[in-house]
């Protein structure tokens, strides 16, 4: 592997990491709400939250390129301010990511808490327990799975990224050419060898990343299933 | 037992957020440097070579159609240098009001016909039920694209336009070839002279069959203030970068812009 290419799994992995932390604080909130609320609002939200599973990435990278470019509303007040616009750096594709990888950690999470219900966290009150309590020693717990299952998701649905990156980071070494976007320049520059290394490595560790989701899946309903029957 | 578990984690992270952010402030961005595909590989080179040199100047280099790099520009794109294969891309630019300084022809692209199963075929033979694709780069954004057009239509055959594929840049329609999807390709004479092709046969397309790709290179209003980029343009016009980039079959130009005909 070429400098290069290492430059790029590094990148990789805080675009990822970076998306994974950005979208489990956002991601929370939001899916509570999802979950719990009754407001005519959670439809169209609801369906907000789900666009980037079925809008081409082109169109969503098309948007934030014009959003976030020099002419932009968020590049223009940005430049207007003293400071460099969105397009083509870092902070511009890890904003493109936690959008397109928004329903990869709401979806899961607003399950986990409909399975849990609000009853755990009425008793946990009940008992006297504040709402930071509650949601560290009653809500993380119970819904560690969707947690797991939300982070994994999310990191590895960064990794396999590229309309949105391509469009709104281009390609630049070091600061938005990141491994799924390397690998289109390698077979570009018929560099098939160095293409095929980086494929294979991202191939297993999405197998693996997916045996840990589903290995998760598996073992939650069968735990909760036994709490109920213990409970009755 | 939950609480233990997560505040290390959440201590970690705050940690590793701190370290990443110093990473990304510590360093002074490298010259960067948009070439069209065409060039990738003699400038893979000459970067290489100017590096060695100037070990304190790292130079980074995103690849892609002409136009397309163009664009980004006009978008925003922190490029230094634009290396575009053809005038019209960098006037865009200029007309933008992102030039740092004119652009300036520097040397002349070649079209070729590539033919890796089908030695010896020429341009006439593209007709032939052989051939049932023909890979040629975006003529909207690319320059080699539009050169292949130029000549496609030269050949007045309708039969031709079905049997075009499309690559984003000349890159891409090289590939397609290369892996054998397509039969021939109308590509960059730069690119069959580089790393991987080099050695592989080709025809040479009569350059009186398309506009001639003058190659331009133009530093950009955010490449002014670079401190490497006059650097590099002073080694470009040295003896070896010359040679470097005659190597790969691109024509230098004469004062006036013709090309000038080096014996091979």
């Amino acid at each position: 592997m070429s400098p290069n290419d290492w430059q790029a799994v590094w990148l990789t992995l805080q675009l990822g990491l970076a998306t994974t932390v950005i979208l489990l604080v956002l991601a929370t909130p939001l899916a509570w709400w999802l979950a719990f609320s009754r407001s005519r609002w959670r439809t169209p939200v609801q369906a907000l939250v789900a666009l980037p599973l079925v809008l081409p990435p082109t169109v969503l990278g098309f948007y934030l390129l014009l959003l976030l470019g020099p002419q932009g509303a968020v590049g223009g007040t940005l430049e207007a301010l003293g400071f460099r616009h969105l397009a083509f750096s870092f902070t511009g594709i890890l904003i493109g990511s936690v959008l397109y990888s928004l329903p990869f950690a709401v979806q899961p999470l607003a399950e986990s808490f409909r399975t849990m219900g609000v009853r755990p966290l009425q008793i946990a009150a009940s008992l006297g327990a504040g709402s930071w309590d509650r949601f560290r020693s009653v809500v993380l717990p119970l819904c560690k799975g969707g947690f797991i299952v939300a982070a994994t998701l999310t990191f590895a649905h960064t990794l396999g990224e590229f309309g949105v990156i391509l469009m709104v980071g281009g390609s630049i070494p070091g600061e938005t050419q990141v491994l799924s976007v390397l690998i289109y320049d390698h077979t570009e520059a018929l560099n098939y060898a160095a293409a095929q290394r980086l494929s294979l490595g991202l191939l297993v560790f999405a197998l693996a990343v997916l045996l840990v989701v589903y290995g998760f899946n598996y073992r939650e309903p069968s735990r909760q299933r036994h709490n109920q029957q213990a409970e009755q | 037992m939950l609480r233990r578990g997560l505040t290390p984690f959440f201590r970690m992270t705050c940690w590793l957020a701190l370290a990443w952010f110093g990473v990304l402030s510590a360093h002074a961005a490298p010259l960067t440097l948009a070439a069209a595909s065409s060039l990738r590989d003699s400038m893979n080179a000459l970067v290489q070579q100017f590096e060695q040199q100037h070990p304190e100047h790292p130079v980074r280099v995103v690849y892609g159609s002409s136009g397309k790099l163009a664009s980004q520009i006009m978008h925003g794109a922190p490029y230094d240098i634009f290396f575009s294969a053809h005038a019209d891309y960098s006037d865009k630019v200029v007309a933008a009001g992102l030039a740092g300084a004119p652009p300036m022809e520097w040397a002349e692209g070649r079209l070729v016909l590539w033919h890796p199963g089908h030695p010896d075929l020429k341009p006439e033979d593209l007709s032939s039920a052989a051939i049932r694709h023909i890979a040629i780069a975006q003529p909207r954004h690319a320059p080699y694209g539009k050169a292949a057009m130029e000549v496609l239509t030269r050949l007045a055959d309708d039969q031709l336009q079905q049997r075009l594929v499309f690559g984003e840049n000349v890159g891409h329609a090289t590939q397609m070839v290369q892996s054998g999807a397509a039969e021939v390709g109308l590509i960059a004479l730069s690119v069959v002279r580089g790393r991987v092709l080099r050695g592989t046969s080709y025809t040479e397309i009569n350059p009186a069959w398309y506009q001639p790709l003058k190659q331009t290179l133009m530093l950009t209003r955010q490449g002014a203030n670079h401190a490497s980029a006059q650097l590099f343009l002073e080694y470009l016009e040295q003896r070896e970068a010359r040679d470097l980039f005659a190597d790969f079959g691109y024509l230098p130009l004469t004062q006036n812009g013709e090309p000038i005909h080096v014996a091979e």
